[in-house]
């Protein structure tokens, strides 16, 4: 009697699952084999052309807007972008690929990669251009930008930087997003270190940043200093900053890591000072966020991505500044998101100049990005052409656009750069010891970037 | 009408086959005749192809090509960085520079395996156990811990890949931590539940409950539960007047916490096979029991463990495997941290294979993998019941 | 429970017997009561998932030590079933869960069955080699599969979602070790009486196996379910994502940080129909009091 009932429930389900499957129509849209542009069609049509890019997903509040003032989110604001563009009489429809959460995004681009079928236009991150271009996946771009209008001399330094790789060009940079000294202005002005103007005052050397931060936590019991000490790699970006500005390299001109130096060694020391002083190590990305949020925390050390959102959540007067500088020259991380062109995918003409039209329109819209993410517009007319002058905050760090360091443009960095942030995390959480922690974090960064050899 | 070859030990039988006639079987003793193949049941590959059409097809089409990747250098983007590399890739997993050997190196780990020479030198004596078995044991337990284990890079040198090993100790740490815990868990409780009344019912769907949890919601929930500012562990910490430490953060604990969170999501999976295999044994064995005074204990210690035995090897087999193969929620809650304290192989497999794209060096760091477990189940199936399933 | 009626002896002493009586009670419930207890603080963390999903984002960007919403919100819920795709996508994920399991059951038992009771040459050594199917780690395995599947056009499709799943020898293992047990008298009644394999199969070997089967079609379903690697390279169009892949696709950066509610609204809407699953099917797994040979 019982397996009746089973029986029947299954015989249910599979009768469900064919019914389904059968009235699912043309869901097996054959992929395009090979890109011999048998799949542009002429004559009036569109021609379609497949995107792929994180920033999540939000079709519903974005369906059938253009208006890209209407964004409130990174997912929104490109989302509306490229509806916009599809709106546009210009014979390009842009589909976009995808199912990927944030940090599987290369495990999916990477497939396609090797399954001989990448989408016609990719996001990607400047650190990880190298090991895309190294190995001649991506179209260079050389001869393309003139023609589809984009400029590229237009863009910082940093960001040209980011999306060369060995001379060529290989990508159109969209923004810079780097590290922020997030400030809560009411503590600084309630420890008396704020100047004439109600602007908090900066320290200017590592000395000042301790003493600063005695002051606060005495005068008003909130800790001076919090990051991600972590989750996502944060100190490293920190380190890294920290070794720019006193004029030092994490990589040589070989290739080989170069961490165990002075300036690494001083680098590190500041780190552990601010972790064991001004600090909770045990701080992750979401509660160091919640503790400055909540008031309990003078700065926050994060990103350009979540300026409008303090903005609109602190209850306190907040101030979004560039990481002060210590040392000898401004330094702090940056990395840039970019537009890339595969290859295996825009071999045919038609589809190609498809794919840089819809490129320029998002060149165009730089500055629409920018305001709507809180990431730094990188193209110098578009910083001082006054489009950012009503975004929040902009302003104070507006400039950082010029002097972001980017991670050293090799192959294999990914890997190298997690070495890097495991060693560094050691000495902070587990007390190991920073002269063999950065000695280890240089053998195995060697390890990753193939600079070492039986 | 159809005529069917059917029988037992070399005796053929033949009957009839309409469903009408009853045929005689004839029991008769049986003679070895060397001149015949060992009898097939003819239906025995229809029955078969299907699943091993899909299996070659889907399982060992693409595991044979994982395992020639292995001797190559196989980029994953690259076509034109692909090229033969014999056995650098294991070279470069085993090995380092300065090799040499001492006696006192994992001093401690080693005497510990050594030792479990004693109980099965005593088992060899009482003859418990068949002796090939404990032959083949022991000669592995000699080779891992008194000889390959002592091998270590010297002075200046150092190994070619020092995740590697670090990695490899931490799975085997998972599964020894795991395996006792969740089998366990998932017997105790399949005991308690094993009857049929709504209330064992709700009860079953509750530990079950969280089995059904995808590995990005049940590592979220963790991760921020053990997080003292931003989850219950820090509610908990407030009643007793302390501020708890992030367990996830700590490298002495941040292993036992995975362990902890692996056991909550997937002792489901043992419950419900251990459930299954009770219901196999026969009732009437525990009123037998019963009616010769047996208490509780002794009622499971001979009823329950016996009837139960194939479900156990099963169960443990799985879960030994399962084990190994750890990847998923280690990596989304702690990334390997804090220190390495708990990344585990495929953690570094994924890594080298999708990060730093070197498929190949992956492949053969899985085919290590495989082979560990092979011989581990082996060793399982020696000790866990000798007999096969088969007729 | 039954042993207490045995050792239990009339006597005229009240007291006694109210005492016995007590003991006897105790004995029934505090096992019970205490797994009780034991189940509800098994499930808090999902009660807390439950408690977050019903939060407004915005309060819990500000705490999350909370085990009751301090508000109540349907949002993170509406906007999850407001994405026009999630009711494609749950489909997506019915229709592979409830293709792979059936088809695993079907296959799975056939072979289990071979395996331990048929003979065939080379048993020996095929039934190793198709359990060492489970030793290899699926990030490995799944490139030459993605690439056998991109020959075949197979990505984006239904069948390219649950064909790869057949092929997994878990099913092999359970039904193999399950019929294996199964006493062999009443088998062999069966073939006195002139009964095929394939009779014997469907109408002795089936019905006996039934928690057998019922644990293997539910570990398929939630196993099918939850997959993630598999559909986040297979199928890349919107409109083919499976209710797993395409929650994922909705997470911004940063998202836990963000919008918790959100994420453990969607973390309950996937899980919901599983467990309705499993607590339809699970009164298969305890065949009762009468048991097993010749019962039902």
């Amino acid at each position: 009697m019982r397996d009746r009932r089973l029986f029947r429930i299954t015989g249910l389900l599979l009768a469900l699952a064919l019914v389904a499957a059968a009235c699912g129509g043309d869901d097996d849209t054959p992929a395009p084999a090979d890109d011999d542009g048998s799949d542009a069609v002429a004559d009036g049509e569109d021609i379609e052309i497949t995107l792929a890019r994180f920033f999540g997903d939000c079709d519903e509040t974005t369906e059938g807007v253009t208006d890209v003032s209407e964004a409130t989110t990174e997912c929104e604001v490109i989302q509306i972008l490229t509806n916009a563009f599809n709106e546009e009489d210009n014979g390009v429809t842009v589909e976009r690929l995808g199912g990927a959460v944030w940090d599987q995004y290369y495990t999916q681009l990477s497939t396609t990669f090797a399954g001989g079928n990448p989408p016609h236009v990719a996001v990607m991150h400047s650190h990880r251009l190298p090991d895309f271009a190294g190995r001649s996946l991506l179209r260079p771009l050389d001869d393309d930008l003139a023609g589809a209008d984009i400029d590229f001399a237009d863009f910082t330094e940093p960001a040209q930087q980011g999306a060369m790789f060995e001379g060529d060009i290989f990508a159109v940079p969209f923004d810079i997003h780097g590290s922020l000294w997030h400030v809560n202005v009411d503590l600084f002005e309630q420890a008396g270190l704020v100047d004439d103007a109600g602007d908090p005052i900066m320290p200017t050397s590592v000395d000042e940043l301790l003493e600063q931060a005695e002051t606060i936590e005495a005068e008003t019991g909130a800790l001076y200093f919090s990051q991600d000490w972590f989750e996502f790699a944060v100190g490293a970006r920190l380190f890294l900053g920290l070794v720019a500005q006193q004029g030092g390299d994490i990589v040589d001109a070989d290739g080989n890591a170069t961490v165990n130096t002075p300036e690494g060694q001083e680098a590190l020391r500041v780190l552990n000072e601010l972790a064991t002083t001004a600090s909770d190590p045990s701080q992750g990305y979401t509660d160091s966020e919640s503790a400055f949020v909540a008031g309990d925390v003078a700065v926050l050390h994060n990103g350009t991505w979540v300026v409008d959102q303090y903005n609109r959540q602190a209850d306190f007067n907040y101030a979004a500044l560039q990481v002060p500088i210590l040392y000898d020259q401004s330094g702090f991380w940056g990395d840039a998101h970019m537009w890339v062109l595969p290859d295996a995918s825009n071999e045919d003409a038609a589809e190609r100049d498809a794919s840089l039209a819809f490129v320029a329109f998002l060149y165009e819209n730089i500055g629409s990005w920018a305001a709507g993410t809180g990431h730094l517009a990188n193209r110098t007319s578009v910083l001082t052409g006054g489009e950012l002058d009503d975004a929040p905050q902009r302003a104070n760090y507006a400039d950082a656009a010029d002097t972001a360091v980017f991670v050293p443009a090799v192959e294999g960095w990914a890997g190298a750069w997690d070495s890097l942030a495991d060693e560094l995390q050691a000495t902070w959480i587990s007390d190991k010891d920073p002269q063999s922690a950065l000695a280890d974090a240089e053998e195995r960064m060697n390890e990753n970037l193939g600079t070492v050899t039986d | 009408m159809s005529v069917v070859r059917d029988g037992e030990g070399d005796q053929a039988t033949m009957h009839v086959q309409s469903g009408v006639a009853a045929p005689k079987k004839a029991k008769a003793a049986r003679t070895p005749d060397p001149t015949r193949f060992s009898p097939t049941d003819l239906g025995a590959w229809g029955f078969l192809l299907p699943f091993l059409a899909a299996y070659a097809l889907f399982m060992l089409y693409p595991v044979g090509q994982a395992l020639v990747m292995g001797f190559f250098d196989w980029d994953f983007l690259d076509i034109t960085r692909r090229q033969w590399a014999g056995w650098d890739n294991y070279r470069r997993m085993f090995w380092g520079t300065e090799m040499t050997w001492s006696v006192d190196h994992l001093v401690v780990l080693r005497v510990i395996g050594l030792a479990l020479l004693i109980p099965l030198a005593r088992s060899w004596r009482k003859g418990s156990l068949p002796r090939a078995s404990i032959a083949t044991l022991a000669i592995m337990l000699v080779a891992i811990f008194g000889v390959i284990l002592g091998i270590h890079p010297g002075e200046g040198g150092r190994w070619f890949d020092s995740q590697f090993w670090l990695s490899f100790g931490n799975t085997l740490l998972f599964v020894a931590m795991s395996t006792p815990a969740i089998v366990g868990t998932g017997l105790a409780l399949a005991l308690a539940l094993n009857r049929p009344s709504r209330l064992t019912g709700l009860l079953r769907a509750m530990f079950f409950a969280p089995y059904v949890l995808s590995v990005a919601v049940m590592t979220l929930i963790w991760a921020f539960m053990l997080n003292p500012s931003l989850g219950l562990v820090g509610l908990v910490g407030d009643w007793f007047g302390a501020t708890p430490i992030n367990l996830l953060n700590s490298s002495t604990w941040a292993m036992s916490a995975i362990v902890l969170a692996t056991l909550w999501w997937t002792v489901g999976f043992n419950l419900v096979l251990f459930l299954a295999g009770l219901q196999d044994i026969d009732v009437q064995q525990y009123e037998a029991a019963s009616l010769d005074g047996a208490n509780a204990w002794q009622k499971f210690r001979h009823v329950t463990v016996p009837g139960l035995r194939r479900t156990i090897r099963l169960v443990v087999v799985l879960q030994v495997i399962y084990s190994f193969q750890i990847f998923g929620q280690v990596f989304i809650m702690t990334r390997g941290g804090p220190d390495g304290a708990t990344r585990v192989l495929i953690q570094h497999i994924f890594e080298r294979g999708f990060r730093d794209f070197e498929l190949g060096y992956a492949s053969a760091m899985s085919v290590f993998l495989f082979i560990v477990i092979i011989l581990v189940s082996v060793v399982q199936f020696m000790f866990l019941g000798g007999e096969e399933d088969e007729a | 429970m039954s042993s207490t009626t045995t050792t239990e002896v009339p006597r005229s002493d009240p007291a006694a017997d109210l005492r016995a009586r007590r003991v006897h009670l105790l004995r029934k419930h505090v096992p019970t009561g205490l797994l009780l207890l034991l189940a509800f603080i098994w499930l808090i963390p999902v009660w807390w998932m439950f408690s977050l999903s019903l939060t407004p984002n915005e309060l819990l960007q500000l705490n999350t030590q909370i085990l009751l919403p301090p508000q109540v919100t349907l949002d993170n819920f509406v906007s999850v079933i407001q994405v026009g795709l999630s009711g494609r996508w749950f489909l997506n994920s019915l229709i592979v869960a409830s293709s792979t399991t059936l088809l695993t059951l079907i296959v799975s038992a056939m072979a289990g069955y071979a395996f331990a009771r048929l003979k065939f040459p080379g048993k020996k050594i095929l039934f190793p080699v198709v359990i060492a199917g489970l030793m290899v780690p699926q990030e490995v395995m799944f490139i030459p599969l993605f690439l056998i599947f991109e020959q075949f056009g197979l990505h984006n499709t239904h069948p390219g979602l649950f064909l790869p799943r057949v092929g997994i020898p878990l099913g092999v293992f359970i039904m193999t070790t399950f019929f294996a047990a199964i006493p062999r008298e009443i088998e062999e009644a069966a073939e006195v009486d002139g009964a095929s394999k394939w009779r014997i199969f469907r109408q002795i070997m089936l019905p006996m196996a039934g928690p057998a089967l019922t644990a293997l079609a539910i570990f398929t379903f939630v196993l099918t379910w939850n997959d993630y690697l598999w559909p986040l390279v297979s199928a890349t169009e919107r409109e083919m994502f499976t209710i797993t892949t395409g929650l994922a696709s909705l997470q911004g950066n940063f998202a836990q940080a963000t919008e918790l509610g959100a994420l453990m609204a969607r973390g309950v809407l996937a899980s919901v129909p599983l467990l309705v699953m499993f607590v339809i099917f699970q009164r298969q797994l305890i065949r009762g009091i009468s048991l097993g040979s010749g019962g039902k």
